[in-house]
């Protein structure tokens, strides 16, 4: 009837162990105030230090009533166990040799003293981890620091990559329920910080659960606390992962959902266990590359650009924090290809130039091959004819060309064939559409366009 | 002489007066008073703020508050063309083929779909009306596309269709701002403001956002679908005549030169400026812009804004005839804007509101011309965008602020002498087009009535999202603080529509 009682005084550790925390530093601080005569501290010392003892030992067997009665494992609780021991112990010898010897100015006296701050600060520090978790302090660090500690709590897990050719093939646990737990339950589920003593980590420490016993139910999968904890609202104290944490996806909630129902099955793949196209989708890689080169250079300086615009270019990054430029001359009708050097000293960074209705003509070819990143490229209503297109060949990474109500003719379009990148010619209204473009081979797409809506009957007709 | 020795010592005499005893008392009270006011203010957005627009602070903005600024994101769309029905074209003679409801033409609706339902006009109990239009399948996508559309139907591979699109509001006005503010009432920018606002426009001279109408009528929510809300002025449409000269006063009056001209503006702007460093309200900078912009717009507009020049074949793709009010010269002004480097525009096509009351409005009569005046101009747009290479990164969206019902339509509980549809909210039909889009795609079904979603319903806030998504921006994150808090397009909704991403 009395049972509670046990887990009560367990449960008022963490009060306690702040008295001999007190008293154990009130002691010290008499001790070593400095104040050369401290004879008359010595009565206030043998009452602190008495009431450290005291208040130690009643914190060690709280500790133990909570040890016991909250379940945690031994190999969690060991060092806080054996470092509050032995604080008790060195603050009981502290005490009868203050007693003893009633002077302060002993070896002894000293190195005990020492040894009881250490083992105090340990204990305290030991027990704050138990109860905050390890990270606690050091997870408030700015990264860099976190490193130096070797604080792996920021080890990076990939998320669920699914080809989206293979996806039957892909192992349904380890492909896609371990990289959810990765991403969403590791943090606090793993061999150096493991809340509940549950590892979700691996296939035997799944099974093996936490200190609750285990977390899948072979009975009723519902009724497994890994889904019951991971369904419950938001707002639920028992909620996982933690509201101020981040949470799942509901596609990844899904999936764990429905790999618990069919019997949390760790050797098969997904077309054996029955997953749909649509529920692992969202988790294919996508194939799209970008047509703009992986390239990183210094952002260019702001004075710099200013100086560009002041010339007539509009030039703004491909988005914020971009190094890679997009320079257009829609309010330059006047530019010439004598103007390009300006942008000469930052043609690494060129990604998108737009010529369009501009002065510019064939000799532009020859400026443009430093522009080695250059990917879309638009001479659209201009005067090119395009003899010296290939040297644009030498523009690695140009994937779009427009030339779209230009003088370019089918000959000069050809000089482009074997274009390491270049997917597209856009050439409506050119000489080249007209030479009956549409029947050459190219190793581009070319969209000579010209589409045309016949006229229908039904267009003549007013419907009264 | 004398007149003169009297005027200087007015003016002696006024600027002793700036120093009386009394001037020093008011200026205090004004000065300490406008200290008190300025937190104030500066929470109904004036004042100088020292907010930050894209890496821009807004002082820097200020002498420029359309120069073009990077999105957040790499985008996948820089300029919008949106087409808006007026009116709410109905979705079950266009795109939502629902041969299920021809079984029930003309039986009484059943009264589960009525409970609870409050429609413009219907009251008691309606009859279904089974579609007026035949229906086929298109393109490779098998998109399916009545024959109202022939032209369109041809390009449905070009489009993502949103089959289940709802919305709150069953009249007009409250729906048209839905659609374009995200918001129902007033007081709200329209999607064009946020994005000019956002992304400035690549062509300084012509406005950003540029607002064109057909249909002899503007959307009855007024000019408030494409005002700038609580965003400065300057990022308001730019409506342009639809008849006549799209902008009036192009020319240099007679006897004046553009020189002249230069000198007279600048000369007000000055004074303009002047008043600026004085009362510090961003309105008076907006006016300084509008007025270069006026200036800058002769050189630019009279070249973009013609369509009297475009070759034949441009014509007779589009069906235009210069000088009329017309959709298609609207879409093929669209068309040119975009290839200037116009970050918006916005069209409205009025006259689609088929209630069935009179011959002009009847599904099958009214509503079916409407039909054919924009068929073969926003399919002759999206080829045109579509080779001239501009669609890649153009996005095309075409709606009305809300559907129709499956039901005939029988106002004040009487039979109608035509065939007309209501207001209806719980599943419309949308289609967009171009950069980022998945060409063919489909999203969203609706019941067999064509009633409501069932599956893959969207709203207005995630149709925002998407378009905010595909110009560059998170729209949970694209705010503007006014009146002490962040506001978004998107309030505190919206889903990116991933079914139709590229």
């Amino acid at each position: 009837m009395l049972e509670f009682i046990i887990p009560l005084i367990g449960r008022f550790h963490p009060l306690i162990v702040h008295l001999p925390i007190g008293f154990i530093l009130m002691a010290l601080i008499l001790m070593y105030y400095p104040n050369k005569d401290k004879i008359p501290f010595l009565t206030a010392i043998e009452i602190a230090l008495l009431w450290s003892c005291i208040t130690s030992v009643l914190a060690c067997i709280s500790g133990l009533l909570l040890y016991t009665s909250e379940g945690y494992a031994f190999s969690t609780v060991q060092n806080h166990l054996i470092m509050g021991l032995s604080t008790a112990l060195i603050c009981l010898l502290l005490f009868f040799q203050v007693k003893k010897y009633k002077s302060l100015n002993t070896p002894k006296i000293h190195i005990n003293s020492a040894l009881l701050l250490i083992s105090l600060m340990s204990t305290g520090h030991l027990g704050g981890s138990l109860t905050h978790g390890e990270e606690y302090l050091i997870e408030v660090l700015p990264e860099p620091v976190q490193r130096v500690f070797g604080w792996s709590g920021y080890e990076e897990f990939d998320p669920i990559a699914l080809d989206e050719d293979q996806w039957e093939d892909a192992l349904f646990y380890e492909d896609v329920i371990q990289p959810i737990f990765n991403q969403n339950c590791r943090s606090c589920h793993n061999q150096k910080n493991s809340k509940g003593s549950l590892l979700l980590t691996s296939k035997e420490t799944i099974l093996k659960g936490g200190k609750n016993g285990s977390v899948i139910s072979k009975t009723s999968w519902e009724e497994g606390q890994l889904y019951h904890r991971m369904t419950l609202p938001i707002d639920h104290e028992d909620h996982m992962p933690p509201k101020e944490k981040k949470q799942p996806l509901k596609e990844e909630l899904e999936l764990v959902k429905f790999w618990l129902a069919s019997g949390a099955p760790f050797e098969k793949n997904l077309a054996m266990a029955g997953v749909k196209e649509e529920m692992v989708e969202p988790f294919f890689i996508k194939s799209e590359v970008s047509i703009y080169p992986k390239v990183e250079f210094p952002p260019v300086e702001i004075i710099q650009l200013s100086q560009i615009r002041e010339k007539g270019f509009f030039i703004e990054p491909l988005n914020e924090g971009s190094s890679l430029l997009k320079v257009s001359c829609v309010n330059f009708p006047e530019f010439s290809e004598m103007d390009l050097e300006y942008l000469q000293e930052i043609c690494q960074h060129i990604v998108f130039l737009d010529l369009s209705g501009t002065k510019v003509n064939d000799q532009v070819f020859e400026l443009l091959t430093d522009f080695e990143n250059l990917s879309i490229l638009k001479l659209n209503n201009t005067q090119i004819t395009g003899t010296g297109l290939e040297l644009l060949q030498l523009c690695k990474h140009l994937n779009q060309l427009h030339l779209t109500e230009s003088e370019v003719n089918l000959l000069n379009l050809k000089l482009l064939n074997e274009h390491p990148k270049l997917k597209k010619v856009f050439a409506y209204k050119t000489p080249a559409a007209l030479e009956n473009g549409q029947q050459q081979e190219f190793t581009f797409e070319v969209m000579f366009g010209n589409f045309k809506l016949p006229v229908l009957p039904t267009d003549s007709i007013t419907y009264q | 002489m004398k007149n003169i020795n009297h005027l200087l010592a007015e003016l002696e005499q006024q600027r002793l007066e700036k120093q009386t005893r009394r001037h020093f008392l008011m200026d205090c009270v004004s000065k300490v008073g406008g200290l008190a006011l300025a937190p104030l203010l500066f929470s109904c957005g004036l004042g100088s703020s020292k907010e930050k627009v894209n890496g821009l602070s807004l002082s820097e903005r200020d002498l420029n508050p359309l120069a073009p600024l990077p999105s957040p994101f790499l985008p996948k769309s820089k300029s919008i063309i949106y087409l808006h029905m007026a009116g709410a074209p109905s979705q079950l003679e266009l795109f939502d083929y629902k041969p299920e409801l021809v079984k029930y033409n003309n039986k009484p609706c059943p009264e589960s779909l009525l409970e609870g339902r409050k429609f413009a006009f219907i009251r008691g109990v309606p009859n279904l009306m089974g579609p007026q239009a035949n229906f086929s399948q298109h393109g490779e996508s098998g998109a399916w596309v009545s024959d109202f559309l022939p032209h369109f139907s041809k390009v449905a591979d070009e489009v993502a269709f949103l089959k289940a699109v709802h919305t709150d509001q069953f009249n007009h006005g409250p729906a048209q701002l839905f659609m374009q503010t995200g918001s129902p009432r007033l007081g709200r920018p329209s999607l064009g403001s946020w994005v000019t606002y956002g992304l400035g426009t690549e062509n300084q001279n012509l406005p950003g956002f540029v607002v064109l109408t057909s249909g002899g009528k503007t959307p009855d929510a007024g000019k408030s679908v494409w005002g700038s809300g609580f965003l400065p002025s300057v990022y308001q449409g730019v409506q342009c005549r639809s008849k006549g000269d799209p902008v009036l006063y192009l020319e240099d009056p007679k006897g004046i030169s553009r020189d002249l001209k230069k000198s007279i503006i600048s000369s007000i702007n000055q004074v303009n400026s002047e008043e600026f460093d004085h009362y510090g309200d961003p309105e008076i900078l907006a006016r300084i812009n509008q007025y270069e912009m006026a200036y800058r717009m002769q050189i630019e507009v009279p070249e973009v804004m013609n369509i009297n020049d475009e070759p034949d074949y441009i014509h007779s793709l589009y069906g235009t005839e210069p000088g009329k009010e017309s959709f298609a010269n609207n879409c093929l002004l669209a068309r040119k804007l975009v290839e200037k480097g116009v970050r918006f525009v916005q069209l409205y096509d009025w006259g689609w509101d088929s209630h069935g009351t009179d011959k002009a409005n009847a599904i099958d009569l009214g509503f079916r011309n409407k039909c054919k005046e924009i068929d073969r101009p926003m399919s002759a747009l999206l080829l045109d965008l579509k080779q001239r290479g501009l669609l890649e990164n153009t996005l095309v969206i075409w709606g009305g602020e809300f559907g129709r019902t499956p039901m005939q339509e029988n106002r004040e509980g009487k039979t109608m002498g035509f065939k007309g549809r209501d207001h209806h909210v719980d599943a419309f039909s949308m289609w967009m087009a171009g950069g980022g889009i998945k060409k063919g795609a489909s999203h969203g079904l609706t019941d067999d009535f064509g009633f409501s979603g069932i599956e893959g319903r969207v709203s207005v806030h995630d149709i925002h999202a998407t378009i905010l998504h595909l110009m560059g921006f998170d729209h949970e994150t694209f705010t503007h603080e006014f009146q002490g808090r962040p506001f978004r397009l998107t309030d505190v909704e919206g889903e990116i529509i991933k079914e139709i991403l590229a």
